[in-house]
């Protein structure tokens, strides 16, 4: 599944891919996350999305380079995470902001290392600006 | 080793489920284990890194796990916690700790790093859960 993406609101968008072990990056540019939603309906065990604030000059050695989310998706399951992060209690939420890029894998791993991807689809959805 | 800083309080969501707020004054490198004693769902997480003191983003890990040690253990959940902001993350019908859920907080993500927050910055972390995984 190639990436695609649709925007609704200003430079807000719809990236929408297939997460699996090669690394794709979404931006090469400091960018905002909002949320994530993961589809890992399609497997029989976990799986784990990985995001690295980085870009392509970075780059990103799979299983060695140390990412800055992990989210573990449950065999068959699916999962929503918005990121509503203020500077202050009572402030307006922003989401979670990459100043280097943003780059996503999938691996069957969770922490640092793993390399091998989920053996059928998952799919996933990321609202960013 | 700091000292466990975690307070817990109960609450009725309706008829006979009860659900436990949890909150930590002082997440570091010191994991909190097995904070519900046994399987549990986590529907809630929000956590603050806005102490006065210099320091960097956090890294709050969240591990499936009974007794994990901090930098070798493999988390499940790695969130950043950035410099001087609150992050609130809503889990709609939550995750779920099959085993239970321990967690710490240092300042690399991933799976390695075994240094907290600086002694004079507070990571403030509160978990919402519910007993078992159902």
């Amino acid at each position: 599944m190639a990436v695609s993406s649709s925007g609704f609101l200003g430079t807000s968008q719809f990236v929408d891919l297939e997460v699996n072990a090669t690394v794709e990056f979404l931006s090469d540019a400091a960018a905002i996350l909002h949320g994530i939603f993961v589809d890992n309906t399609q497997n029989t065990v976990d799986s784990f999305v990985k995001i690295w604030d980085t870009n392509t000059t970075g780059g990103v050695n799979l299983g060695t380079t140390v990412p800055d989310l992990v989210l573990r998706v449950a065999a068959g399951g699916t999962i929503f995470l918005p990121f509503l992060i203020a500077a202050a209690a009572i402030a307006n939420p922003e989401g979670w902001a990459l100043g280097t890029g943003l780059a996503v894998a999938c691996v069957t791993a969770g922490g640092t290392g793993g390399t091998t991807g989920p053996t059928n689809a998952v799919k996933a959805t990321l609202i960013t600006d | 080793m700091s000292t466990p800083t975690i307070t817990k309080a109960d609450f009725l969501l309706g008829g006979d489920l009860k659900g436990t707020t949890i909150r930590d004054a002082d997440v570091d490198e010191s994991p909190e284990l097995d904070v519900m004693a046994g399987p549990c769902r986590l529907t809630h997480i929000r956590a603050g890194n806005v102490d006065s003191a210099a320091d960097a983003a956090m890294y709050l890990k969240l591990y499936d796990d009974l007794n994990p040690t901090v930098g070798t253990s493999v988390p499940d959940y790695v969130f950043e916690i950035p410099l001087n902001k609150i992050v609130d993350i809503p889990l709609g019908a939550g995750i779920v700790f099959v085993n239970g859920l321990s967690f710490a907080c240092v300042t690399v993500g991933g799976t390695v790093g075994t240094t907290g927050p600086v002694a004079t910055k507070l990571i403030t972390a509160n978990f919402t859960l519910l007993p078992g995984v159902s």
